[in-house]
């Protein structure tokens, strides 16, 4: 038994699975395709390497039988967990190529099952370490799927470092962790490559650290700026929450300073269209938005507010984080109602830029 | 040389074509998703059968390896092709479960790389013939899979069903080919897992002849898609409404009510509140495009301009057809009456019928 092994391996499992905990509670609270995968492809990664802890608990001739079966399956569980990782970046574009998507998971059922062959894919014990021997084709097929990911992953981080020449000042230590997560991923899985090849045993503990390393930037990133990843693919204009017995707005935040928009008019106006439109529908819904193909006004109702965006660039993640504002501001400002306590509102701005930093001017 | 086998290969190769270029066609003029898979699928379904000629003209067990490669590399896309068929069912939601689909290619994927391993295949001569015979793993792979797709595509089926008894399009021949295809379906399904299994029974059945599903499956979508391009789209209570106004006063020109239970809807509302929309957030968005949908929780409201009118159609849900239906409604309204100054609203009985054939797959027999 490698004891040491078995504890570095254990770290990783932790890491992965509190990165598929953070991942999965922002799926649950901001909702989009890319925190569903991302969570997917965590949550195998923990998987996976649970089979490094039986490489490292077992490491003695006598259970090479018994183990053969277990690596192979457990294998398949790396190949989905890149293929989720790649889906993940796919689907952190505006529009998702789901040919692309679907073609990275065809490849990703070809490499589970290649691993399950003996004649392409076998274990050796050398040294007290496993070893796995790989035929040419698996190779291939593995070139085949990295570049894939690569191509897919390549615009998603073209896109996060345009974000950071954007914003320097605002992202200064974001792109140093940045940083970190991408060489660190890249350095786990060449080093866990080369553990898996090479009866080399000491190269499990860089990997592991790689590995951790990994999944603690990630976490801290999606805690601290969760939208960051979808940061190149909008285009806002305005965030109004008025008020549903007057149709007032109390809270209106401008993303664009092309155009000087009057709050009062639009709210009045959209508040007038809404009623209208649910009327004429006689629909018990309230209206969600108006779409005029890439531009969008979404809207969001709540108990005594509803919010609206406008934006020239929409997705899927505006109507989420619209919902999260409303929450946040009736949590905040629940006794609003009362006409002889006016209150400002301008302390929610605070909440606006947490949701929404990736549509604020430098200077904020 | 399996002169049945040639046989039930031309016949499948020639089905699958016909409904690839059918459905192809469909996709050019609706431009949708699921239209798109379906294509994907069924030229997969035609490539399939192709396979099967190296097994049939190659009876020499010299050429083993040559026949393996040829047959294998030829079947294997019915796996993507039933992934597809997922895919295209799929994407005929409102809100599509892209998971599942995903899921399905990784599926396919393991079948594809499955059937080229020896530990999970073996393909020997018999004396007379080739034999394929699924190991365990590759057989567990097979069944689920197989499984997993009619999990996915039966509720469609039962809809299908359901609106080909409620439409007055299709007659007694659609309810004759749909339940061929299920009862070939069944025995294909018993034929491929009984002939790639280890102890083959003695029945007069041709390994080969699951193919006949896959042509009667063909050929049935493509008749129907001939029938009514439209069929998959909606069911008969899913579109509510369609108006035709006035571009320049929005006086309404024409109205049509899908389900006659429907309340009176006020058009004028609609359709001021679309143009007052329209100018003032065009204004404020700065967004050159004209408002193309308004949503509540409920209902959906399509909208679509021409020249002079302005037409709109009030559905449950989002129907991914209509956005090149509704236009090109809208084309052919303007070109019948474009040229008469229409100042009051008419009845347009002719532009009825036209509107009822193009919508034929959103109304409930009378």
């Amino acid at each position: 038994m490698d004891i040491i092994g078995v504890i570095a391996s254990l770290i990783v499992i932790i890491s992965a699975f509190t990165a598929f905990l953070a991942s999965r509670r922002l799926y649950f609270q901001i909702g989009t395709e890319y925190f569903r995968y991302a969570s997917a492809c965590y949550l195998c990664f923990s998987i996976w390497i649970v089979s490094f802890v039986l490489q490292n608990l077992f490491n003695e001739p006598q259970y090479l039988d018994t183990l053969d079966f277990q690596f192979r399956v457990l294998n398949g569980f790396g190949w989905l967990a890149l293929g989720f990782l790649f889906a993940a970046g796919e689907y952190a574009n505006r529009v998702p190529d789901r040919n692309k998507i679907q073609g990275l998971f065809l490849i990703t059922g070809v490499g589970i099952v290649f691993s399950h062959e003996p004649a392409l894919y076998s274990v050796q014990l050398q040294s007290s370490q496993f070893v796995f021997i790989e035929s040419p084709a698996i190779l291939v097929v593995r070139a085949i799927f990295l570049l894939l990911g690569a191509v897919t992953m390549l615009p998603v981080i073209l896109g996060i470092t345009k974000t950071f020449r954007k914003f320097p000042a605002r992202y200064r230590w974001v792109q140093a962790r940045f940083s970190v997560l991408v060489f660190s991923g890249i350095t786990a899985l060449v080093l866990i490559y080369v553990y898996q090849r090479v009866a080399v045993s000491y190269a499990l503990i860089p990997a592991a650290i790689a590995a951790v390393l990994f999944f603690l930037s990630m976490i801290i990133i999606l805690e601290r700026h969760p939208t960051l990843f979808f940061a190149a693919r909008h285009d806002l204009v305005e965030l109004i929450i008025i008020e549903k017995s007057g149709g007032i707005p109390v809270f209106f935040h401008a993303f664009s300073t092309e155009h000087s928009i009057n709050p009062e008019l639009i709210s009045a106006f959209l508040t007038s269209a809404r009623i209208a439109v649910s009327e004429a529908l006689h629909s018990r819904a309230a209206v969600e938005r108006f779409h005029f193909g890439e531009a969008e006004a979404i809207m969001h109702e709540g108990l005594f507010v509803f919010g609206i965006i406008l934006c020239r660039r929409g997705s899927e993640l505006l109507s989420s984080l619209l919902r999260l504002v409303i929450e946040e501001f009736e949590a905040s400002y629940w006794f609003y109602g009362d006409p002889d306590s006016p209150i400002s509102f301008k302390e929610f701005e605070k909440e606006v830029h947490k949701y929404f930093e990736f549509e604020l001017p430098e200077s904020l | 040389m399996d002169v049945t086998g040639i046989l039930l290969v031309v016949i499948t190769f020639t089905c699958s074509t016909i409904a690839s270029y059918i459905s192809f066609k469909t996709y050019r003029l609706l431009g949708t998703k699921s239209y798109e898979y379906l294509t994907y699928s069924l030229i997969s379904f035609a490539i399939l059968p192709l396979g099967y000629l190296y097994h049939d003209i190659i009876q020499d067990p010299n050429y083993r390896e040559v026949v393996i490669i040829g047959t294998l590399s030829f079947n294997v896309c019915a796996y993507v092709g039933l992934a597809g068929i997922v895919a295209a069912v799929e994407y005929l939601k409102q809100r599509p479960n892209e998971f599942l689909v995903n899921i399905s290619f990784v599926f396919a994927g393991i079948l594809v790389a499955g059937r080229f391993l020896p530990s999970f295949q073996d393909f020997t001569w018999n004396g007379t013939n080739w034999e394929m015979v699924f190991k365990p793993p590759l057989m567990t792979s097979f069944i689920m899979f197989y499984i997993f797709v009619m999990a996915m595509v039966m509720p469609f089926l039962i809809r299908l069903w359901h609106r080909i008894r409620t439409r007055q399009i299709f007659g007694f021949r659609a309810r004759f080919f749909f339940v061929a295809m299920i009862l070939t379906l069944s025995y294909s399904a018993v034929v491929l897992i009984l002939r790639r299994g280890e102890a083959q029974p003695d029945l007069i059945l041709h390994g080969q002849s699951y193919l006949i599903f896959v042509a009667v499956g063909t050929l049935f979508i493509s008749y129907l898609i001939r029938i009514s391009p439209t069929i998959f789209f909606a069911s008969t209570d899913d579109i509510l409404f369609l108006g035709i106004v006035r571009k320049r006063d929005h006086e309404p020109l024409f109205e049509y009510n899908f389900v006659k239970s429907n309340p009176e809807f006020q058009t004028f509302l609609v359709t001021g509140a679309h143009s007052s929309i329209n100018i003032l957030l065009q204004d404020v968005i700065n967004s050159g495009e004209e408002l193309k949908q308004i949503g509540t929780g409920q209902d959906l409201v399509t909208v679509a301009t021409g020249n002079r009118v302005t037409g709109f159609v009030i559905s449950k849900n989002e129907i991914e057809v209509l956005d090149t239906l509704l236009p090109h409604l809208l084309k052919l309204f303007e070109n019948q009456f474009g040229g008469h100054e229409i100042s009051a609203r008419r009845a347009f009985p002719e532009f009825t019928t036209t509107l009822e054939s193009i919508f034929q797959f959103a109304i409930t027999k009378r």
